[in-house]
């Protein structure tokens, strides 16, 4: 991607972005200026959107394409599990499967499974189970401790 | 380096696991057969049939894990944890007839058979228990972190 950096001497900042197709690039550069919106875009029917932080229940990866889910509706990103993990770096946002992440605060209710695996019911009411690869992790989370990387 | 870590965490977990169910079937099966030793006029046991026990517990405990049949961990009595617990019980009552811990008496073989269903009955129920507890503590948990993060 080509870009031109200008500085001015009035006026306000301004950060312009053009592109032709929304890709991951595009998409990273997307995500990189609402982070302190804390906001992500995602598509649905063709359809650009953006979604809070706070708004989304979980992530997907399903066939190497990732979803975001929120209470009503379902958007894709470009953007890969791991890389919406960096964006959505925040203290409520949980890695719970190799193909999931989880919003902390969108959790209902919690119920202990055999061999350490966590139920999770969502507040919309899905569940989500968390293995025991990653069971004893979100337990130090849920207790702020600090987790080994 | 990660995922050679979580294999041998898993592993190690599951060995654990066994082993300390493996314990726990023994001490349940030594404690029928010294209270039936101790019954008819007995006050020592056979070392053999110790060894015997714990062989029968090791074995059919890492049989049980292998094949996921955790049926004593399940979340509900369904007809396929009944089927395993019978089973289970079953070839251990086999076990204790073909090792002769019971002299042979096949009321008592019969009797450690349904002794043995009430273990597993038992245990099902402490884990029951043990889920119920810690579900409690982690959903505490969880409001405690929600508020936490939402000041």
């Amino acid at each position: 991607m080509k870009y031109t950096i200008e500085q001015i001497l009035s006026g306000e900042d301004e950060l312009i972005l053009r592109y032709q197709r929304l890709n991951t690039e595009v998409e990273a550069v997307l995500q990189f200026m609402n982070a302190p919106a804390k906001k992500l875009i995602g598509t649905k029917n063709d359809t650009q959107a953006v979604i809070d932080f706070a708004d989304v229940l979980y992530a997907e990866t399903v066939d190497r394409k990732t979803f975001i889910y929120t209470a009503d509706d379902v958007f894709r990103t470009e953007l890969t599990l791991a890389q919406l993990e960096e964006v959505l770096n925040t203290v409520n946002f949980f890695r719970c499967s190799k193909s999931m992440i989880i919003n902390i605060d969108k959790i209902a209710t919690l119920k202990s499974l055999a061999s350490n695996r966590i139920d999770a019911a969502l507040i919309n009411g899905e569940h989500i189970i968390i293995s025991r690869t990653y069971a004893s992790e979100f337990r130090k989370i849920l207790k702020g401790e600090s987790v080994d990387e | 380096m990660s995922k050679m870590r979580n294999f041998l965490e898993q592993y190690i977990t599951r060995k654990i696991g066994a082993e300390i169910k493996c314990c726990l079937t023994f001490l349940l099966i030594l404690c029928f057969y010294c209270v039936y030793r101790w019954g008819n006029g007995f006050t020592e046991a056979g070392i053999i049939h110790m060894l015997e026990m714990v062989w029968a517990a090791y074995i059919l405990e890492w049989v049980q894990m292998l094949v996921h049949c955790d049926f004593d961990e399940a979340d509900r009595l369904g007809l396929r944890e009944w089927i395993m617990i019978v089973c289970g019980s079953a070839v251990y009552a086999v076990a204790g007839h073909l090792f002769g811990w019971f002299d042979g008496n096949t009321a008592v073989v019969l009797g450690f058979g349904a002794y043995m269903i009430v273990a597993y009955l038992c245990t099902f129920w402490v884990y029951a228990i043990k889920r119920s507890i810690d579900a409690k503590m982690l959903n505490s948990d969880l409001k405690k972190f929600q508020e936490r993060n939402n000041k």
